[in-house]
């Protein structure tokens, strides 16, 4: 896999406070990256700078060998499409389909070429029955296909998303990683995403642990989980069902984790 | 506080939330009536999905929603929470999502009224900032408090609450927390979530003919399990 998105010795803040420092990763193409850390971390502020609204305090981040600093801005920002966590404050115009179309006006497409997009994409988001409705009367859900939709309608390399898996039930989020696999698999977008939730970080192919302000560890999902100690030091929440499977890995009980009563049942009394 | 609702058939249900406890609700009609009571002021509703907030500064912001605010139950609130006086002085616009969270559960709790619903308020928490909110659930209901909760996740109801209404379509029960939600079989024939670990003690009996005890911690489960295994 080839390695489009580099982050090297980030450094992000407000003013003269340095929140994150020395943040060093690289997300690769056709990847579902998560960012993990604790609430009051800096996840928004880390989205805020890599997506350029804040101004980074040191260090380089690139994509596709175009990094981010005033001379390059106007193509690094073509390259990615950014949701943030508030939801309702992103929003410009009050009908779906305007919002979708917005992005695509702004960047001066045709108007052939516009339908043909807002069709595809709406229609992929199974948004494209909503798309005469306000969108206020939106469910979270649908506002978050929505964001999506808006973000990805120019086909950028990466989309940003910060923490909104938090407003999701279950069976929504399973559907928001559905869309995410499809936006890698289709579009080849790269998806990069912050959570405080471990169970949010199961399905993401690499995942970054942010924490006390300096990156903590990297790796895959179960790489991660195995250091379940550390993350609880953090200040992460262990789903029960994978806190009891560790805890009963490490008395030599079971030798995987399980999601399911049933299963872990049944392997311990076979 | 007595609530006295009727059902379809008239019949009469009964659910007393006691001072100086913790009350878990499942149900979505409970929690509505609940939530109305914050109109008449005799209840605070606590919900932390929509912030809004018109003060340009915390204390501006608690000020604009109680000018007559207990300035001591602030400073108690703030240590619980382990943020500094300071925080009163800080900028709306500047404060991180959690934070606005906790200017939300402050703003609220400085009104003077001892029935308070959180409404699904450890959603969007961390294990750390979890705990915190817990720690404050602890302190009111010192103050004698009447202190309801809902939660997405019934895990955190069946570690948390001392009392438990669930009411859901033909089925209404309503109790201590340790009997209601160790009755696995009835919540599962009435399809109510359990909480993982009552389920895990539940499923090892009917399926495996194993008799664990009904813990709320994962390490007393763990030990029990070692000792079956």
């Amino acid at each position: 896999m080839k390695n489009l998105f580099y982050v090297e010795n980030l450094s992000v803040g407000y003013y003269d406070k340095v929140i994150l420092k020395d943040i060093t990763f690289s997300v690769s193409k056709d990847c579902l990256t998560a960012i993990l850390c604790p609430n009051n971390c800096g996840k928004t502020t880390l989205i805020k700078t890599l997506s350029g609204i804040l101004r980074k305090k040191g260090g380089r981040v690139s994509v596709n060998n175009c990094s981010l600093s005033k001379r390059s801005f106007k193509k690094y920002i073509l390259n990615i499409g950014v949701i943030f966590e508030d939801l309702n404050n992103q929003f410009i115009c009050d009908r779906v389909i305007d919002e979708i179309r917005f992005p695509l006006i702004n960047l001066a497409y045709r108007k052939k070429d516009i339908d043909f997009r807002v069709k595809r994409i709406s229609k992929i988001l199974a948004i494209d029955h909503l798309l005469d409705k306000e969108v206020f009367s939106l469910s979270i859900l649908d506002k978050i296909k929505l964001l999506i939709a808006v973000s990805v309608v120019h086909l950028p390399k990466f989309l940003l998303v910060d923490d909104i898996f938090k407003f999701l039930k279950v069976k929504e989020q399973q559907e928001i990683f559905r869309i995410f696999r499809i936006l890698n698999d289709e579009f080849g977008i790269s998806i990069v995403f912050t959570t405080s939730l471990i169970s949010s970080v199961i399905d993401a192919d690499h995942i970054v642990v942010l924490g006390q302000g300096r990156k903590v560890m990297e790796g895959n999902f179960d790489s991660i989980i195995k250091q379940d100690n550390e993350l609880a030091k953090l200040g992460l929440e262990i789903p029960i069902m994978i806190d009891l499977s560790r805890k009963l890995q490490f008395y030599n009980l079971v030798d995987t984790i399980y999601y399911d009563v049933d299963e872990v049942v049944n392997r311990l009394w076979k | 506080m007595e609530m006295i609702l009727k059902d379809r058939f008239n019949e009469k249900k009964s659910v007393d939330f006691k001072e100086g406890s913790i009350t878990s609700i499942q149900s979505n009609y409970i929690k509505n009536i609940l939530k109305n009571l914050s109109n008449d002021y005799s209840l605070i509703y606590i919900n932390n999905n929509d912030l809004y907030f018109l003060g340009e500064d915390v204390s501006d912001e608690i000020e604009l929603y109680n000018r007559v605010f207990d300035y001591s139950l602030i400073i108690d609130i703030l240590d619980i929470l382990e943020v500094d006086n300071s925080f009163l002085k800080r900028k709306v616009d500047e404060l991180s999502h959690t934070e606005k969270i906790y200017l939300n559960i402050i703003r609220n709790l400085s009104f003077d009224r001892k029935i308070v619903l959180f409404d699904d308020v450890f959603k969007y928490l961390d294990y750390g900032n979890q705990k915190k909110i817990k720690n404050l659930l602890m302190y009111l209901k010192e103050r004698m408090y009447v202190i309801i909760i809902t939660s997405s996740d019934v895990n955190v109801l069946y570690k948390l609450a001392e009392y438990s209404v669930i009411w859901y379509k033909n089925f209404f029960e309503y109790g201590s927390c340790d009997d209601l939600y160790t009755n696995v079989e009835k919540l599962v024939k009435s399809r109510i979530a359990v909480p993982v670990l009552p389920l895990i003690t539940y499923k090892a009996k009917v399926d495996k003919n194993v008799k664990l005890f009904y813990s709320k911690d994962v390490r007393d489960i763990i030990k029990d399990i070692y000792k079956h295994v």
